[in-house]
């Protein structure tokens, strides 16, 4: 009965590179259980932490592929820029102590991950991940090296989290709301 | 321009002395009072280097300390640097060197929401998770904290509320406070806003002028303010509104596990709070108080238009206090008190937003938003009427009403149908509601449109991966049912849902159902194929290699064969006539991703398949799968690698089988005979099976394994094996070649048959001089060829001894099954036997110990 949180983790990854790079990611939660269970010495933790996301966004691409693959033999064009999404299940103990709910999105050869509790509301966690989704491109993929500005530029990023997923919490934004923040987050971003 | 290759790598080796330095010029930096670009550009990099690696960067604590202090303190810089360092922190955890021990000054309290998403990330381990959620109760309930913080303390609460020992140091009335609290911003918020602040130097300025809030529809509220409540520019009181709702579900579970002393965990263990629940009822819930409350905000439209008659909630149940002691104390009271107001107000609120929900124009700004909305609503209401069942009068009529509209409209999302079948199902029982309806229409028609929407699919692999104990308890036989629906998931997303199907599975199974199963596995590749081809036909895909694919499908001749394929409901347990066919017309899909996806995991759910069924020791079950697999291991889709693993896994399975019901080879005579006469069989992959069965044959047909073994059914197997014993000798020298291993089970298992019947020992004796000769006719005398003609030989010089001598060939090639000796004993005593023979008819020396002198494969 330990627990763990609701957004487990942030994370955006590359989709077409080998080997899959993380490109940035925010962990909110508790994911380390297993590894304490374990008997993992704390200072390896971090590690621990940074190939669980591995795994997770290996699971990703390769889900991606197989829908690329899939739309490769079925003869549509292969679309790489349209938004691409899907959901996957991480089974107890892989990695994480429970099981969990992987949200991802692709766009841009970039997967945008979130890793949730299973009792989510995964309707609004995919509005919630369209919408950071939406504004990475606006605010931090628009420069010239892409989704390598992912990697470059964590201040923007973390923006954005901070006032759209703020601690790995889903809101229920109205339109409104979510103008009202873009305002704020215009403000952090370019603040003095 | 770098690539991200290049970029990692560059990042990756930056270390030793280079990175010291750099590292210091940032320390530098820092202790300066600059905050600008180079300051960012700096810690930009910082970011950089300590992300690309799993490996510890070394950093000086000093380091740690400065980022910590542009993060809390006061004159620091721009948020923007602020973050920057939260987020280096964030990625630099768990560690020792990050510690905040609290948040009085010189840390300015505006900056703790930057701190907040750090002390997550330390993880709780070690953490000093409890103190922060005092702190956070402090800054929700107190007055005087920036609204910035009460929202990011509130998600923050809403982080770490579940962790075991988060809520350790709450008392009673931290619980009561907070309840208050929730229940205010639930029901207080302003109900008109502000414009959103135009950017423009021309703006107005002066006193903000306010405007009512209006609906999703544009007309102006006249009702509680929601998170569907459109304003201009919101409020902090609305902010919190909004974000508490989001929080009502995991609050209500936490506060209620808490109290009935368990701890709480990440996925609701309905189980264990209905059993709770009913053997504790700890708040009164006055109907008179619940009704004031719903008429509080002016009275519900839902009430109205639904009809639903909110004040015939029934009597309270009886009032316990916390602890479980019947004397309530006057604190205990208070605490149940707020807790039944915040109670009724999330009831209040979810109904309201149900109602806006009902009443929003088709298309809006808001669409995505009232669909996760009303997914919310009805998952908060469902946990709410668990915890408290005297809810349930009040809104389970509501929920069954909008169920029984939505059923009918093809525009609902199925997400939200699944969402709402949960609550019904859940509490069907208590309010006399049958839920095989419901159950029906989702997992029947809808799903059966539906499998290839990943969010719906994924919904529903949950729900029955959660509910896989008790929707197997229930009488609607929902798995056994629908199973064949169900696949269509799997079939459709195979990389995706199969560690889900394979513990799913063995649900499917039943004795009515294990057949149809089976071949509904085998048959898995084939489904992917005719899903792939109807999505083609939908989607009007003219890529000319599917196009005799498609033609088929829509050809009306072949309208049934498909139709069995996508049918919703198990019922047909045969193979069909037509498989042939079928494979035939399917076969231009053989390459396809999906198809091939399928055929790669089919194996592995057959091994979970035939385990279940050996563990239901059903031998009529059995009985039959047995059949189906001699029949369908011919039958399979022409994809070889999936060819050879059925075949493999066949193979292992038909043995533990035969071991198990040894009488079954005389049952199937008919059918292990066909097989073994048909040496095609032995190809893509064939041969382990083909082996096993003619070691199964040598061994158990015995008229002690079964009293219908008769010596013409003894004599037909001999004939059989007799002529694929010469077919495969004289094979076994070409390419590719039979091998070694079969000929000898094949020698052996003759020899074994003579044994019973002694007539056929001469016979015997013949065919195996002609297979020596057959097989070793080349003789080479080097090489692997010289080493299988050695073992050749050998062995069947091994079994012309022994069959020279028919009373010992029985006890050494037939023993008889003992139940009381054991297979060591029964091994150690034919080797006994076998070794006073080897002493008696003193064949050469190379020959003294035999090995597995029964033959065949070792089981």
């Amino acid at each position: 009965s330990i627990s763990t949180k609701m957004v487990l983790a942030f994370l955006c990854h590359t989709v077409v590179a080998t080997p899959c790079r993380v490109l940035y990611s925010s962990v909110f939660g508790d994911d380390l259980q297993q590894a304490l269970i374990e008997g993992a010495q704390y200072d390896s933790l971090r590690s621990i932490r940074k190939d669980q996301l591995m795994q997770v966004a290996c699971r990703v691409q390769a889900e991606f592929g197989f829908r690329l693959a899939c739309r490769d033999s079925d003869g549509s064009e292969s679309v790489l820029d349209l938004a691409d999404k899907g959901f996957l299940r991480l089974s107890p103990g892989d990695p994480f102590l429970t099981s969990k709910a992987v949200i991802w999105q692709v766009t841009d050869s970039c997967a945008y991950v979130m890793i949730c509790e299973l009792d989510e509301n995964r309707l609004q966690a995919e509005s919630i991940l369209a919408l950071l989704v939406r504004l990475i491109q606006v605010h931090v993929v628009a420069g010239e090296q892409r989704t390598l500005e992912i990697l470059l530029k964590g201040d923007k990023m973390a923006a954005i989290l901070h006032q759209f997923l703020p601690c790995g919490h889903i809101l229920f934004l109205n339109s409104k709301a979510v103008a009202q923040y873009e305002k704020q987050l215009e403000k952090l971003i370019v603040g003095k | 321009m770098a690539t991200k290759g290049d970029l990692y790598q560059q990042a990756r080796s930056v270390d030793g002395k280079d990175f010291d330095d750099w590292v210091q010029l940032v320390q530098n930096t820092l202790q300066l009072n600059d905050r600008g670009q180079q300051c960012l550009t700096l810690l930009r990099q910082l970011c950089v280097f300590v992300s690309v690696t799993k490996y510890s960067r070394n950093l000086a604590p000093t380091l740690y300390a400065l980022l910590q202090n542009v993060v809390l303190e006061p004159e620091q810089g721009p948020p923007r640097i602020r973050l920057m360092a939260s987020c280096i922190l964030r990625e630099l955890c768990p560690s020792d060197n990050i510690a905040v021990k609290d948040f009085n000054p010189p840390v300015e309290e505006s900056n703790i929401p930057y701190m907040l998403p750090v002390l997550l990330a330390q993880t709780n381990g070690r953490g000093r998770i409890s103190q922060l959620a005092l702190e956070i109760f402090r800054w929700l309930t107190e007055t005087g904290y920036e609204e910035e913080l009460c929202l990011v303390a509130l998600s923050s609460l809403y982080a770490i509320c579940s962790h075991k020992r988060a809520l350790e140091k709450f008392s009673e009335d931290h619980f009561r406070a907070l309840n208050l609290q929730m229940m205010g911003w639930l029901k207080q918020a302003n109900c008109s806003s502000a414009q959103m602040p135009s950017s423009s130097i021309f703006s107005a300025g002066g006193k903000k002028q306010m405007f009512p809030v209006k609906e999703i529809d544009g007309s102006v509220s006249q009702n509680l303010f929601t998170l569907l409540s459109i304003g201009g520019y919101y409020s902090s009181d609305q902010l919190l509104n909004i974000h508490v709702f989001s929080f009502l579900r995991r609050w209500t579970l936490v506060t209620h596990m808490m109290r009935v002393g368990v701890a709480p965990s990440p996925a609701p263990d309905y189980k264990d709070m209905e059993r709770s629940v009913s053997c504790q009822s700890r708040d009164g819930f006055r109907s008179t108080s619940v009704t004031s409350a719903f008429n509080v905000a002016g009275s519900l439209r839902l009430q109205s238009s639904l009809s639903n008659p909110l004040s015939s909630i029934p009597n309270p149940l009886p009032a316990t206090p916390l602890g479980g002691t019947t004397q309530q104390t006057p604190m205990a009271s208070l605490v149940g008190r707020a807790r039944q107001q915040l109670r009724e107000a999330v009831v209040q609120y979810c109904l309201r937003v149900l109602d806006q929900c009902e009443r929003k124009p088709p298309k809006t700004a808001e669409d995505d938003l009232a669909l996760a909305c009303l997914y919310e609503s009805i998952a908060i209401l469902d946990v709410q009427c668990t915890v408290h069942r005297g809810l349930l009068s009040a809104v389970f009529p509501t929920c069954k009403k909008m169920y029984t509209r939505w059923a009918q409209d093809s525009a609902v999302i199925p997400n939200l149908l699944l969402v709402m079948v949960k609550f019904l199902v859940r509490h069907s029982d208590s309010e006399v509601f049958d839920m095989q309806a419901p159950l029906e229409n989702i997992f029947g028609r809808v799903l059966g449109s539906q499998f290839a929407n990943f969010s719906f699919a994924f919904d529903t692999v949950d729900y029955l991966l959660e509910n896989q104990e008790a929707l197997c308890r229930h009488s609607t036989a929902i798995f056994t049912r629908f199973f064949p629906n169900f696949l269509k998931i799997l079939a459709w997303a195979p990389v995706t849902y199969v560690t889900e199907f394979l513990q799913l599975l063995p649900s499917f199974i039943s004795t009515s159902t294990a057949l149809e199963v089976l071949h509904s596995l085998l048959d898995l590749p084939c489904l992917a194929a005719i899903l792939q081809i109807q999505q083609l036909c939908q989607d009007g895909s003219t890529k000319p290699v599917y196009a005799c694919c498609m033609a088929a499908f829509q050809d009306t001749s072949n309208k049934l064969l498909f139709r069995h394929y996508l049918r919703l409901e198990s019922g047909r347990g045969d193979t069909i006539d037509r498989l042939g066919l079928l494979h035939q017309l399917l076969g231009d899909l053989s390459q396809h991703p999906r198809v091939n996806g399928a055929a790669e995991i089919t194996p592995l759910l057959l091994r979970v398949y035939f385990q279940t069924v050996l563990y239901g020791r059903d031998a009529g079950v059995i009985s039959q799968v047995v059949g189906a697999v001699l029949e369908r291991s011919t039958l399979l889709f022409a994809i070889p690698a999936f060819q050879e693993g059925i075949k493999r896994v066949f193979a292992e399975q038909l043995l533990e089988f035969f071991k198990t019901y040894p009488n079954l080879v005389v049952d199937f005579h008919r059918d292990v005979q066909e097989h073994l006469s048909n040496l095609r069989t032995l190809a893509t992959g064939g041969e382990p099976l083909y082996l096993h069965l003619a070691w199964a044959v040598g061994t158990y047909t015995h008229i002690c394994y079964n009293p219908q073994c008769t010596s013409n059914i003894t004599m037909e197997f001999f004939e059989t094996l007799e002529l694929a014993a010469y077919e495969v000798a004289m094979g076994h020298r070409q390419k590719p070649a039979y091998t070694t291993r079969l000929v000898l089970t094949l020698m052996s298992a003759l020899a074994k048959l003579a044994s019973r019947s002694q007539d056929l020992i001469p016979r015997t004796l013949l065919c195996l001089n002609k297979l020596v000769q057959l097989t070793t006719a080349e003789n080479p005398s080097v090489g692997a060829g010289a080493s299988s003609c050695k073992v050749l030989l050998g062995h069947a010089s091994e079994l012309v001894n022994v069959l020279k001598m028919p009373t010992i060939a029985i006890q050494v090639l037939s023993p008889t099954p003992s139940k009381e000796k054991g297979w060591d004993e029964q091994q150690a005593r034919t080797t006994r036997i076998l070794q006073s023979v080897v002493h008696l008819v003193q064949t050469n020396k190379e020959h003294q110990t035999p090995s597995t002198p029964s033959g065949g494969p070792p089981p």
